[in-house]
């Protein structure tokens, strides 16, 4: 018995569902939001279907209509936040205490399983998303910029001072030397947005 | 290239006292040009390339980070959540062809495809997919469906299913919790593995309709037996296949074996049209 040819949008598609999920957690930070964001933008995207070119990076097209979506839906419920000018955006991923840490100063194997996730999680809101495209998911700056509509400058500005805080965090959890030490103090993945 | 104080103050810092450039150059995304003038300036400078070893031992640090997360994010997947997308998908390329009839057919030939979509589906519109059509088609999916045998009352579990109940089905796998029932089943004939739930049918006995739920790689069938309403997920995969063997057939062959070939179907069988989200 041979297999019938699966939906070619399906086939696609289907295999970037999980990444979809992850991506919408840490825009709506609610799991049913998440699934609600996910189904549509599945929905969205097969009705676009031919737009899409193949060859290219399902996934970074996917995550496009995603945030899109997104977007939308914080327009029609008035919530979506104003645009923080850049200067304060600098000023938040510095934080309190900057002081430059040498390159060399973290230890990976140290880090307790899981930790990269929760200190991406923890990157203020502007850069988070730069820092998780590229360092979780893997995307080129190019693609990152088409997704957050905003220029190549500003995502690997806002990608370097998301991984300098991120850099931070890290260390701070490795000095800590306790696996969950600072964990009170970043957000799960399904926390509920304030 | 010159001396003068004013014209160096405005001019831009080398590449490598720049973080961004620092990063651009590291994570290759440079063009070709760039990347040889980048390479020589490194070649020629041991200091500078140990600089830059230490800001890449950190960016591959995060690279397999990211790669480890990439591997197990599929395990983090909402049960039910592709289930569910797939459906939509279903139901929206549906709906799509139900506008496309109502553009193209006369005004008489309107109000039969009206009625007939309403027949199809209009009234489940309300109700929420029920949490067994996913159990069911993950079951199938998945090559876990918990312990070998059923450990709760045989009323209660898949020997009440029909199929199951005459033989053509097999139980391989099973798992009964107070929620109900969800096992893996097998047919020793052409051996397809189908995933199987139920759950109580609120003291309904037997029901007049035979339920069918397209998720797009799965067809989920349901029905109301002894108290119990089943849910049957087969791979759309083995439903073509039979289709080409005995076109119009394929769904008595969903669960039953050739002895029902040549009878009436006894089924009405319904396409449901559950709500999703929330």
């Amino acid at each position: 018995m041979t297999a019938p040819r699966e939906d070619p949008f399906e086939e696609t598609c289907m295999p970037f569902l999980p990444d979809c999920f992850a991506f919408a957690l840490s825009l709506t930070r609610r799991s049913h939001d998440a699934e609600d964001l996910v189904q549509d933008t599945f929905v969205k995207a097969h009705r676009a279907f031919a737009s899409f070119q193949p060859g290219t990076n399902a996934k970074a097209w996917l995550f496009t209509i995603l945030r899109r979506l997104h977007i939308d839906r914080y327009r029609r419920e008035r919530l979506r936040p104003t645009p923080l000018p850049e200067d304060e955006l600098t000023e938040m991923a510095r934080g309190a205490g900057d002081v430059p840490l040498p390159e060399a100063a973290l230890p990976w194997d140290d880090l307790p399983p899981g930790a990269v996730e929760k200190a991406v999680n923890s990157v203020p809101d502007p850069f988070r998303l730069p820092v998780r495209l590229r360092d979780l998911d893997g995307l080129s700056y190019r693609e990152i910029g088409a997704i957050l509509a905003i220029p190549a400058g500003t995502v690997m500005s806002r990608l370097h001072r998301g991984r300098e805080y991120l850099r931070r965090t890290l260390v701070s959890l490795v000095e800590a030397g306790r696996p969950d030490a600072p964990g009170d103090n970043l957000p799960d993945a399904e926390e509920e947005s304030t | 290239m010159t001396n003068d104080a004013s014209h160096h103050a405005l001019s831009p810092a080398p590449w490598h006292q720049e973080p961004l450039e620092v990063d651009r150059y590291i994570e290759g995304e440079l063009t070709a040009s760039e990347r040889s003038e980048r390479d020589r300036d490194v070649a020629a400078d041991p200091t500078l390339a140990e600089r830059l070893e230490a800001r890449r031992t950190f960016l591959a640090g995060l690279a397999v980070a990211g790669q480890t997360w990439r591997t197990g994010v599929r395990q983090r997947l909402p049960v039910g959540l592709e289930s569910r997308v797939r459906f939509a998908l279903r139901r929206a390329e549906g709906a799509r062809r139900t506008t496309w009839r109502w553009v193209t057919a006369a005004a008489a030939v309107l109000i039969v495809t009206l009625a007939l979509s309403l027949r199809d589906g209009g009234d489940e519109g309300a109700r929420a997919m029920p949490l067994e059509v996913i159990k069911a088609a993950d079951a199938a999916r998945q090559d876990r469906a918990g312990p070998r045998s059923c450990n709760a009352p045989a009323e209660k579990g898949p020997m009440q299913f029909p199929p199951v109940k005459d033989g053509t089905l097999r139980v391989w796998r099973c798992n009964q919790d107070a929620q109900g029932t969800v096992a893996k089943l097998y047919r020793p004939e052409d051996l397809p593995t189908m995933g199987y739930a139920a759950v109580a049918a609120e003291g309904v006995d037997r029901g007049p309709d035979l339920g069918m739920t397209d998720l797009g790689d799965m067809v989920v069938y349901d029905l109301v037996y002894g108290r119990r309403r089943h849910y049957l997920a087969v791979s759309k995969a083995f439903l073509e296949a039979q289709r080409k063997l005995r076109p119009g057939r394929e769904s008595c062959r969903a669960c039953h074996n050739r002895s029902r070939e040549g009878k009436p179907n006894p089924h009405n069988i319904v396409q449901r049209s559950w709500q999703l989200g929330g």
